[in-house]
């Protein structure tokens, strides 16, 4: 447990990650793993499957206790729970939508989950037809639509709420190219407005055209970055 | 630290942003202010805070949640509702084909021989012409009665040896009154064994205090063989007023209608608790999902919760309250109202522990397997597939112990008693919801890789 001796700097504007460590099943999944990122960037933590890539980013998004380490954003400790979840975006590494709902209920339903009356959530879905990410099958039921769109889909709804830190978890996987770069933009429009991007993948390309840093988890840690 | 801040005017929509739509379609957070910090009304959009915020997110949850079973949902229902409109005038015609002359649920014939065609069996058959679960008295020799036995037409016949009656004015009898039973029906012959009985020796203290009396008036200077007859009716008038109550075979407490009645309690135990196990089946399918994880994050773990419980209550509602409507409208219950408070315990104490099964971390079947041991091991230590008080001794001690045993009791009471059951049993029968809510929240907080 690496825990009590870890500071971290309070005045620090952007995203500390000390000393985490996650054990699994009698398996070290992540040991010890440090970093920092600063606020209004896209970092990337490639690596191989299996590499704790996505129990990083469940622990960071607190649907997973850590074992140990300190995580904190601006300030605000992930254990302190309600305040770190009005703070992020989570895009999981399904698409975990409802396939009976069309693009629009979806939307719309993810608005309602977040207590938004009527109105405000009519308005809203009026204004995603002009979203170019979703725009062109508004209407279309989830099941129907092609990996692609569907990632699309899942990334506008991570996006609800306008969350400061985005967490995706291989949010290009099974996108074509155009919805790949659709997204691309999106996510450099979103550090452009200072939000904090922590995206993992296997593909590593993908992440060096799109990411400030890339970072390769290998045995729960950042070996080339410590 | 958490806000939950919409755009309070919907106008401002961002028409004129390098990227129209969503997020930009919600106002900025200034990326310079600390996060968490409270902005102006136009900033984001956050995480369900107030009251009303919650319902709203509780009821886009369970409405989805709905809509997954929505087609067996209306199923059910239009078969549940097509076997209520059917069972009611069925029900019904037969209680007002009894009305007037209502006969007990279980009836038997019985034959007399009386070996000396004596005045004491003549009016013994009299006397039990009026007893209500009795359909025919015969009497016959010892070869028809034992005919009849063999046929099956008889439970049982009695001897009636031949100077019985002369042997009971002397007050000596040496002979007694033999009983055959009916071998084909040992259980229901015995139990009428058993009343015979008991009645007997109610009876022969009776008969005592008449011959008794009479025995007085003959010294008195009556007349000796009229008296001894007036004495004897006296005494099987007695005996028929002891048969005649209809307490024994209408008020349900024979063999036969008790058995229907726990097997109507049964049922509707089983109907109230087999929610529950849709509760266990949604929430081990979702446990640890991506879909679920999203919600929780939004809205907290207890929206996805109670919205199966919720979703629980709507089956609970369509496969038990036909039922209780039936029993109202046929007049076997003249309240529902108790029975349906326990009903719903029961089904709320299996569906919050169900919460707690579902959410283990073992594998799904194993899960499943649990769950089911849990509902089948619950039914029957609660008495519900078979009665506690048939248990063994020491099993029957241990059954009252069991989540499920007050709620059976009450309900078999209530079916007994049209409906009624006394307040404080009904309070007690609530007492596995407790600790089936505290397990049911430290299920909730286990959390799956």
């Amino acid at each position: 447990m690496i825990n009590a001796d870890i500071n971290l700097k309070q005045s620090y504007e952007g995203l500390q990650v000390c000393g985490l460590t996650k054990v699994l099943r009698g398996a070290a999944i992540l040991n010890g793993l440090s970093f920092d990122q600063p606020r209004g960037s896209i970092y990337g933590i490639a690596g191989d499957n299996g590499a704790g890539k996505s129990t990083l980013l469940k622990i960071m998004a607190s649907i997973l206790p850590p074992d140990g380490g300190q995580v904190s954003f601006c300030g605000i400790a992930l254990s302190e729970t309600a305040g770190w979840r009005s703070l992020i975006g989570y895009v999981p590494q399904e698409i975990a939508l409802d396939d009976r709902l069309r693009v629009r209920e979806t939307i719309e339903f993810w608005l309602s989950v977040r207590g938004i009356p009527a109105p405000i959530r009519k308005q809203i879905v009026k204004t995603a037809k002009s979203d170019p990410l979703i725009s062109d099958f508004l209407d279309k039921p989830i099941r129907e639509c092609s990996g692609g769109m569907a990632r699309r889909v899942s990334l506008v709804v991570g996006l609800l709420g306008d969350p400061v830190l985005l967490l995706l978890d291989e949010p290009f996987a099974g996108a074509d190219t155009r919805s790949r770069t659709m997204m691309m933009d999106r996510l450099r429009h979103l550090r452009s407005r200072g939000r904090t991007i922590l995206l993992a993948s296997h593909v590593e390309a993908t992440m060096t055209n799109l990411c400030d840093r890339v970072m390769r988890l290998e045995d729960g840690h950042f070996p080339h970055e410590e | 630290m958490r806000s939950n801040r919409y755009p309070t005017d919907p106008e401002t929509s961002p028409g004129d942003r390098p990227h129209e739509g969503l997020p930009e379609a919600l106002p900025d957070a200034d990326p310079g202010q600390t996060p968490g910090e409270k902005q102006d009304d136009s900033g984001r959009l956050m995480l369900p805070v107030s009251f009303r915020e919650w319902i709203r997110s509780f009821f886009s949850v369970f409405k989805r949640d709905f809509r997954s079973t929505r087609t067996a949902f209306l199923a059910v229902l239009l078969v549940f509702a097509a076997l209520t409109a059917t069972a009611v005038p069925l029900v019904k015609r037969e209680m007002e084909k009894g009305e007037g002359n209502v006969r007990p649920p279980m009836t038997f014939s019985i034959s007399i021989v009386d070996k000396g065609d004596s005045y004491f069996g003549t009016l013994f058959a009299k006397a039990l012409e009026d007893v209500k679960y009795l359909d025919a008295v015969y009497a016959d020799t010892f070869e028809q009665a034992k005919e009849r036995l063999d046929r099956n037409e008889i439970i049982l016949f009695f001897a009636i040896p031949p100077d019985l009656f002369e042997q009971t004015r002397t007050g000596s009898v040496r002979e007694s009154v033999e009983l055959y039973l009916n071998p084909q029906k040992p259980a229901e012959a015995g139990y009428i064994a058993v009343l015979i009985r008991q009645y007997y020796f109610a009876v022969d203290r009776l008969y005592s205090a008449v011959f008794g009396y009479q025995h007085q008036y003959e010294k008195l200077g009556g007349e000796e063989e009229e008296s001894w007859r007036q004495a004897t009716r006296q005494s099987l008038d007695a005996i028929s007023a002891f048969f005649g109550k209809s307490r024994f075979a209408v008020d349900g407490r024979s063999p036969g209608s008790g058995a229907l009645l726990h097997a109507g309690a049964g049922i509707l135990m089983l109907f109230a608790f087999l929610p529950a196990m849709g509760v266990l089946a949604e929430t081990r399918r979702r446990f640890g999902s991506d879909l679920e994880n999203r919600i929780t994050l939004i809205s907290g773990r207890a929206v996805p919760a109670l919205s199966r419980i919720v979703l629980g209550l709507w089956w609970w509602v369509v496969l038990v309250v036909p039922w209780l409507i039936v029993l109202r409208i046929t007049g076997i219950l003249q309240t529902i109202g108790p029975l349906t408070a326990v009903l719903a315990g029961v089904y709320l104490a299996g569906a919050l522990l169900m919460l707690f099964v579902g959410r283990s971390k073992a594998s799904a079947v194993t899960v499943f397997q649990t769950g089911w041991l849990i509902f089948f091991a619950l039914l029957l230590s609660g008495g519900v597939l078979y009665p506690a008080s048939l248990f063994p001794a020491w099993l029957s001690r241990g059954a009252r112990l069991t989540p499920m045993y007050c709620a059976m009791e009450v309900v078999s009471q209530a079916m007994t008693d049209k409906g009624a059951v006394p307040s404080a049993r009904l309070f007690l029968s609530f007492w596995p919801i407790l600790p089936a809510l505290l397990l049911a929240v430290t299920g909730m907080r286990r959390r799956r890789a």
